[in-house]
């Protein structure tokens, strides 16, 4: 239970709701007092949290009740946003609208939303988007964060939907973390694995990372690769499984097709390659694939490590390869389990907000498109054909000036997109509406902002990482001038007159839950069929994984136990694209592979990244997440308790490299790529391997240069358009002032005024002792210093304490 | 119609002689879209010899060409900035790629028409995704 609550008495009410920050779904109960959130709770009946919440769970309220709450539209005038009325903002933006329609066309207006909204609002962007407004360009941050799982699905099994389920993870003898940092991304979740671990014994857990992370800590067996490398390991490992027989071949016979290509791709990835390229022993990889390959059954999750890195569709469709090859998919404690990094990303996939048609429909099957056209009684023609496209598209239209309008959902791009500076020229370059609570970095560039209401104001449903939906009620009403985004688009939508081919209004649902119910009509025959769900059911239930139709009215906790995939050309959710060069299939390739219900093999080919360490930029730099933010921290950092933790970026750097540039832990270090420069403070660590340095994305304001994304490279992943945040060059310089020697001032007298010792001092300065300065040297000290700890956090409370991120020690050694 | 197709073939004709530029890995990807549209674009010129063109093969080779010009445009673009940004060719020749590249969309663009007067405009739009063939003015 939240501490906070202590000091607030008893509260009025409880309010069924699920955690809205990461994508694993905690139930929790939201404490209400006076109309006001107050604090919250973990539900202890729910399955997939059993009462638990981690800091970020606890803490997302603060966020509710934060003073520099939006509570009304502004709209930029003059250079700056003033405050607006809803008529003021609305008939702008319809304003607006009309005449991109006119000059640009359909495709002049882009939405982009989120992953932390409900199924509801989704639903109601793909109907006003496609439908209402006839565009193509839906995208969301969920292109940043789970597009490659939805590829990687699409791919394999012909549908997007997660095989597995948490509830294999409790069933399974051997899991592997891919490029999957659950101790800190989705610390519930591992800390369920690990009670049973200590418990039983199981499961047996491989870690794949570049970084030691707290999962890695915990790991049976760490493979620590190097940066870019996933896909080289996974083709080694299946090399040998293929040369030590370990795969079943009655099952790759029965269900799959493309088994030759695996073979002749995999080839020549010996040990010895796979080694040389990953850097990761042989005995390591051996041991890896003996796990895997005589395991009885396995759990395979990815996230960022894989989704955001070189070869990312590729690398997730290798592992979905592995469970075809040695039969370990459908079955209990079987199956890949790719995660979603949002509460709902995947929600927002499903029901067609992002991504494809809703309910897994194919954009490029006319009789998808006629199935939602009769759906929402508009004229086929009215529907755009073909697949998305992704966030680094739209920003290169918005670039061009080909985009009117660009609508950007509880979303903050300006923060969070790939080479950020030029994706802000993009944003300037266009007209922009934000919904936001806050103002963010994306407001800055905004023309008008519409301020929604947050989690525990509204009411809807949300898919996490496993297809449960969970639904969220309203605890408490938003602020006085707060909209929830529902009803923002429908505002819209009434306002714009989006009408159906009979002429009645495209939108008749007035509420979340009639939403709902015509979601599930929409839904009902598709891989996400919810037609047997109901809010009641799933709140009953504590929530359902989809599908929830007649043969499954309690749900399905893993899909494909019959072994049948949705790869006959009519049902399948795309015809794909190539695996290399991310060119979509037409439906007589897809029909010319013959997969017809079973499993689709893939040869998978290594590509090296695109960005690599070089001399003028000799480091690798990979960014990521902590245990005590979320994304760009527009919630998070309005907890006083989590922004006072971890309150600053910085950049992790291994011991021998801070020892070979003479930097000392804490001072400030100016990082710089090929597109820009941040000046972060140094955390000197053993958990970042030589060659290889860490940034958080969490920070950075405009002002304060500290954003990741100044950094990173805006390359995407061919299928996917997933950016690969997870590699690029940078080189690293200490910030420093330089201070002559004099009469009055002994190299002593600058270590005691600069709060450093002596042997620090003589780091910085490359000396050796005796630390002998004379008059007129010149002696560098850094600019700044910052207390880089942070706190450990215990994921096991009670149980036992891991430090984590300490410091490490750096003795003067004379060689 | 054959003569903006003729265009196109001698562009990626020329693109094709004079690759690969710099060896990023970018290129990996991009130098099978390459063959690939060349291969496709032969192919469409021969069937336009013909008398009797066979529509049905025409459809899917043109549908080919376009989704291999979608997968093209952003990889061309990113390697236009690795370029850069690696600093390993100069930035008048990638900015003559670049530019070479962004004819062959013009050329594509230009096709449309002829696609939807052969196929109409139901058909055509699973031959041609849609940022080839925007279309002003839904009716509001
Ligand atoms: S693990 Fe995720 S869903 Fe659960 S409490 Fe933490 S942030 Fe919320």
């Amino acid at each position: 239970m939240d501490i906070n609550l202590y000091s607030q008495g008893d509260v009025n009410k409880w309010v069924y709701s699920t955690c809205n920050i990461c994508s694993i779904g905690c139930g929790c109960y939201i404490g209400v007092k006076d109309n006001k959130i107050v604090g919250i709770k973990g539900n202890e009946d729910h399955d997939i949290n059993r009462g638990r919440l981690d800091p970020k769970g606890e803490n997302q309220w603060y966020a509710n009740n934060s003073p520099d709450r939006l509570l009304t539209p502004l709209i930029r005038k003059d250079g700056t946003l003033q405050p607006a009325s809803w008529d003021e903002a609305m008939n702008l933006i319809v304003t607006r609208t009309k005449e991109t329609l006119r000059t640009i066309g359909s495709d002049g207006i882009a939405f982009y939303s989120t992953g932390q909204g409900t199924l509801e609002t989704y639903y109601t962007i793909a109907k006003v988007g496609r439908a209402g407004l006839r565009s193509h360009l839906l995208d969301a941050n969920t292109r940043l964060c789970t597009a490659t799982t939805e590829w990687c699905l699409f791919q394999s099994f012909g549908a997007d939907g997660v095989p597995a389920s948490f509830e294999d993870v409790d069933l399974t003898d051997t899991i592997m973390f891919f490029g999957h940092n659950p101790a800190e991304t989705g610390t519930v979740f591992f800390e369920r694995i690990m009670e049973r671990k200590r418990r039983t014994g199981k499961p047996y857990i491989i870690v794949v990372d570049v970084r030691k992370t707290l999962t890695a800590k915990e790991a049976d067996l760490f493979l620590q690769l190097k940066p870019g490398t996933n896909l080289a390991l996974l083709n080694g490992i299946v090399h040998l499984l293929l040369k030590n027989g370990w795969i079943d071949k009655d099952f790759i016979r029965e269900h799959t097709v493309g088994f030759e290509r695996i073979q002749w791709a995999t080839e020549p990835w010996t040990p010895s390659l796979a080694a040389k390229v990953t850097g990761i022993p042989e005995h390591i990889m051996e041991m890896a694939t003996h796990v895997i390959g005589t395991t009885n059954s396995l759990v395979c999750t990815t996230l960022q490590g894989a989704y955001q890195s070189a070869d990312a569709t590729s690398s997730c469709v290798a592992i979905n390869n592995i469970h075809l090859i040695r039969g370990l998919i459908g079955k209990p404690g079987s199956g890949p389990l790719h995660m979603a990094g949002q509460p709902s990303s995947s929600g927002n996939r499903t029901v067609g907000g992002v991504g494809t048609y809703p309910g897994n429909r194919n954009p490029g099957n006319p009789k998808h498109i006629k199935e939602m056209a009769e759906l929402w009684n508009v004229n086929t023609s009215d529907l755009e054909v073909g697949p998305e496209k992704g966030i680094e598209e739209i920003v290169h239209l918005m670039e061009k000036g080909k985009v009117g309008l660009f609508w950007n959902i509880n979303t903050n791009p300006m923060a969070s997109l790939p080479n950020r500076q030029r994706a802000k020229k993009a944003f300037e370059n266009t007209f922009v509406v934000v919904q936001d609570p806050f103002l963010t970095e994306t407001t800055e560039v905004a023309d008008v902002v519409l301020p929604p209401a947050i989690w525990g104001e509204k009411e809807g449903t949300m898919e996490n990482a496993d297809r449960t939906i969970n639904l969220l009620t309203k605890a408490v009403d938003p602020p006085n001038g707060v909209k929830s985004d529902f009803d923002i688009l429908l505002d819209f939508a009434k306002r714009m007159g989006f009408k159906t081919k009979d002429g009645k209004p495209l939108i008749t649902y007035e509420t979340p839950e009639q939403c709902f119910e015509e979601w599930k009509k929409v839904s009902k025959g598709r891989p996400s069929d919810m037609s047997a769900a109901t809010y009641e059911k799933l709140k009953e239930n504590n929530g359902l994984r989809w599908p929830i139709d007649e043969k499954h009215p309690l749900g399905t906790p893993r899909l494909y136990s019959d072994f049948k995939f949705h790869t006959f050309p009519d049902n399948a959710q795309t015809y794909g694209k190539d695996l290399f060069t991310g060119r979509p299939r037409t439906k007589e390739e897809f029909e010319s592979m013959q997969a017809n219900g079973r499993a689709i093999l893939y040869d998978t080919h290594y590509v090296p990244s695109v960005e690599q360490p070089r001399q003028e930029y000799p480091f690798w730099l990979t960014t990521g997440r902590l245990v005590w933010h979320w994304h760009t921290r527009t919630k998070t950092g309005r907890s006083p308790y989590l922004q006072m933790i971890a309150p600053e970026g910085y950049v992790e750097i291994n011991i021998v490299d801070a020892e070979s540039l003479g930097i000392i832990p804490g001072e400030l270090v100016k990082v710089s790529s090929p597109r820009g420069s941040i000046n972060v403070p140094a955390r000197v660590v053993d958990t970042v391997q030589p060659g290889l340095v860490f940034i958080p994305f969490h920070y950075g304001t405009w002002e304060n240069n500290q954003s990741a994304n100044e950094l990173t490279v805006d390359f995407t992943d061919p299928l996917s358009k997933q950016p690969t945040f997870k590699q690029c060059s940078c080189k690293i310089e200490p910030v420093r002032n330089k201070i002559t020697i004099s009469e009055k001032q002994t190299f002593e007298d600058i270590a005691e005024t600069n709060a450093l010792s002596l042997e620090e001092l003589a780091k910085i300065n490359h000396m050796i002792p005796p630390y002998r300065a004379d008059i007129g040297d010149q002696i560098e000290v850094p600019l700044s210093r910052t207390n880089v700890e942070i706190p450990p956090y215990m994921p096991y409370r009670n149980i036992q304490i891991f430090p984590h991120f300490s410091q490490a020690e750096l003795p003067f050694k004379k060689e | 119609m054959y003569h903006t197709i003729a265009r196109t073939y001698q562009t990626f004709q020329y693109l094709l002689e004079n690759f690969p530029i710099n060896n990023n890995p970018l290129e990996l990807r991009i130098k099978p879209l390459l063959y690939e549209s060349n291969h496709v674009l032969y192919q469409i010129l021969l069937i336009l010899h013909q008398p009797q063109p066979n529509l049905h093969q025409l459809k899917q080779l043109f549908s080919i060409l376009y989704r291999d010009d979608e997968a093209l445009e952003p990889l061309v673009r990113a390697w236009g900035r690795a370029s850069l940004w690696m600093e390993v060719t100069p930035s008048n020749i990638v900015q003559h790629r670049l530019d070479l590249y962004q004819n062959i969309q013009k050329y594509l663009k230009r096709l449309v028409p002829y696609i939807k007067g052969i196929y109409g405009e139901e058909d055509a739009r699973y031959i041609v995704p849609p940022l080839y063939r925007r279309k002003v003015g839904a009716d509001y």
